[in-house]
């Protein structure tokens, strides 16, 4: 299955003596969007900072793009293509948003992926010399993916990016994601809402007690939502 | 008592300059602190050899050589505290590090007083920079000192090309970012060693440069880090942490309070004085003066 772009192997992931990931294996493919839903505490962000290396699997393999990415310090995954937004936005508020553009790494050329950003996000552009702990939760989110983005991802991974946001901003945002996987973006995300994630995902996990207990594709969540919302979620739709 | 308006001009003039001396090395224990989570003790230690390096190497090659060297070996030995020292014990508990930095300051303390003396030194000015410039102000004669003016100029200089550095590169952006946030920082693909290194350097570099400023106005004694240290770590905090014009208004007012007050009261009621207003300022501005979350502005 040369599609792979993301494998993650049986991995378990520790905090302190406690273990947090057990044994999860996930796999997403290219232009995928993948959705990982669990309730709070399940390990969906462990799970995203395990990818990345922030706390590293003690157990078990990642691999990206063909390279085992297990252990590999963060700043070098991201350089291979891999982002990470994490859960609260993680912006530098006490900087400009421009500043906060000008922050990833990436090899290509600043100011043409500043163009390409602010054709996704032109109310970024008129905000640029805003201080960015000023703007409001929807547009920090937003600037937090235009961040990302200005490192030319091959793999989005986004942490409950629709939380706390107003469902109008919910959908622009989704829209934003639409078009980012257009353009060839490969996007995992975690949410403990399925609300909003089913409309937009390719296929879903849903992970419980740090272990994916079931995977559905697109078509499988159209038919059986209610039921599996209610059994994994404790929703109902 | 009557008081000229051209004393009260002129110490007005010289607590100017010695707030930009202090935002000097403050704003170099503001970035060390910024990364490091915890008061930089070495910080002290490199304000101290700063002056040490430019006495000895003033005599050799002239004060202005004398300074750019000894400013870069402060700079060499940035590095090595952050290789040797931070690095290592990154993982470890702040404490840890604290103490290690502490130790820092004291083995530097130990190792002047072995080899150079406990005894002040005492930096001589250049021919060219002693003497006061006299200006005709509002038809008064008022003498400032040359070195001072110089003090002035270069500090203008070096803070100005800091702030140039935070602002205007992708370097000194990210820099300020993982200051801010390291976590997020490393997942933008900063390295945070390279960052690190660039920091401690910067820092090493301002702690040097401002011992070497100061070493002719005050003299160098073995302790003369750990002294400074706590005074400026006041401005840090009262300016607000990673705040470059927080914390100069926070020099500013500090060295004003001095510079003026000496004219009226005696020199430890102003300390007493300005002590207390500071203590005012932080309990009623925890955040600093400017009292939001800015990094460097």
């Amino acid at each position: 299955m040369s599609n792979i772009l993301l494998e993650v192997n049986d991995i378990y992931t520790y905090y302190g003596p406690s273990c947090v990931i057990r044994g999860l294996s996930l796999y997403v493919k290219n232009k995928e969007i993948v959705a990982l839903l669990g309730r709070n505490g399940n390990g969906k962000t462990t799970t995203l900072r395990s990818i990345m290396s922030l706390n590293p699997p003690k157990r078990g393999s990642i691999w990206f793009d063909g390279k085992n990415i297990t252990g590999l310090p963060p700043h070098k995954c991201a350089r291979l293509g891999l982002s990470l937004c994490l859960e609260g936005r993680g912006i530098f508020p006490g900087l400009s948003v421009m500043e906060n553009l000008r922050v990833p790494v990436c090899s290509d050329n600043q100011k043409e992926l500043l163009k390409q950003v602010f054709e996704i996000f032109p109310e970024l552009e008129s905000r640029k010399n805003q201080r960015a702990g000023s703007l409001s939760g929807g547009e920090q989110q937003m600037l937090a993916i235009a961040r990302s983005l200005m490192m030319k991802p091959k793999l989005l991974l986004l942490d409950e990016p629709m939380e706390g946001l107003a469902p109008m901003i919910c959908k622009r945002l989704i829209s934003k994601l639409r078009e980012i996987n257009m353009k060839g973006v490969t996007i995992l995300f975690s949410s403990s809402t399925a609300k909003h994630a089913l409309d937009i995902c390719d296929r879903v996990y849903i992970i419980e007690k740090g272990k994916i207990v079931a995977e559905y594709s697109k078509k499988e969540m159209e038919e059986k939502s209610s039921e599996i919302l209610q059994k994994y979620l404790g929703v109902v739709r | 008592m009557t008081v000229g308006w051209e004393l009260v001009a002129l110490q007005i003039f010289n607590g100017f300059t010695m707030a930009l001396a202090y935002t000097l090395v403050a704003l170099g224990l503001s970035t060390t602190m910024g990364l490091l989570g915890i008061v930089n003790f070495a910080h002290g230690a490199l304000y101290m050899m700063g002056g040490y390096f430019t006495y000895i190497l003033a005599s050799s090659m002239g004060f202005g050589t004398g300074l750019a060297c000894a400013t870069s070996l402060c700079a060499l030995l940035g590095i090595i505290l952050f290789l040797c020292i931070y690095k290592p014990l990154e993982t470890r508990s702040p404490i840890q590090v604290l103490v290690a930095l502490i130790g820092v300051l004291l083995i530097f303390e130990q190792l002047v007083r072995d080899f150079l003396g406990a005894e002040p030194k005492m930096l001589q000015i250049p021919f060219y920079l002693s003497g006061p410039i006299v200006f005709n102000l509002l038809g008064s004669k008022i003498s400032f000192s040359k070195y001072y003016l110089f003090i002035t100029v270069v500090s203008s200089v070096i803070l100005i090309l800091v702030y140039c550095l935070f602002h205007r590169t992708n370097i000194g952006i990210r820099g300020l970012a993982s200051i801010q946030n390291k976590e997020v920082a490393s997942l933008l693909g900063v390295d945070l060693t390279k960052v690190g290194i660039i920091i401690f350097v910067l820092g090493s570099i301002l702690a040097g440069i401002g011992g070497g400023l100061l070493g002719p106005v005050f003299s160098i004694y073995p302790t003369v880090g750990g002294e400074i240290l706590g005074f400026i770590f006041v401005i840090v905090i009262v300016g607000g942490v990673g705040s470059l014009i927080g914390t100069f208004f926070a020099s500013l007012l500090f060295c004003l309070i001095r510079s003026i007050g000496c004219i009226f009261l005696s020199p430890n009621y102003v300390e007493i004085i300005a002590y207390c207003i500071l203590i005012a300022i932080i309990a009623f501005k925890p955040r600093g003066l400017l009292g939001r979350e800015k990094v460097l502005d």
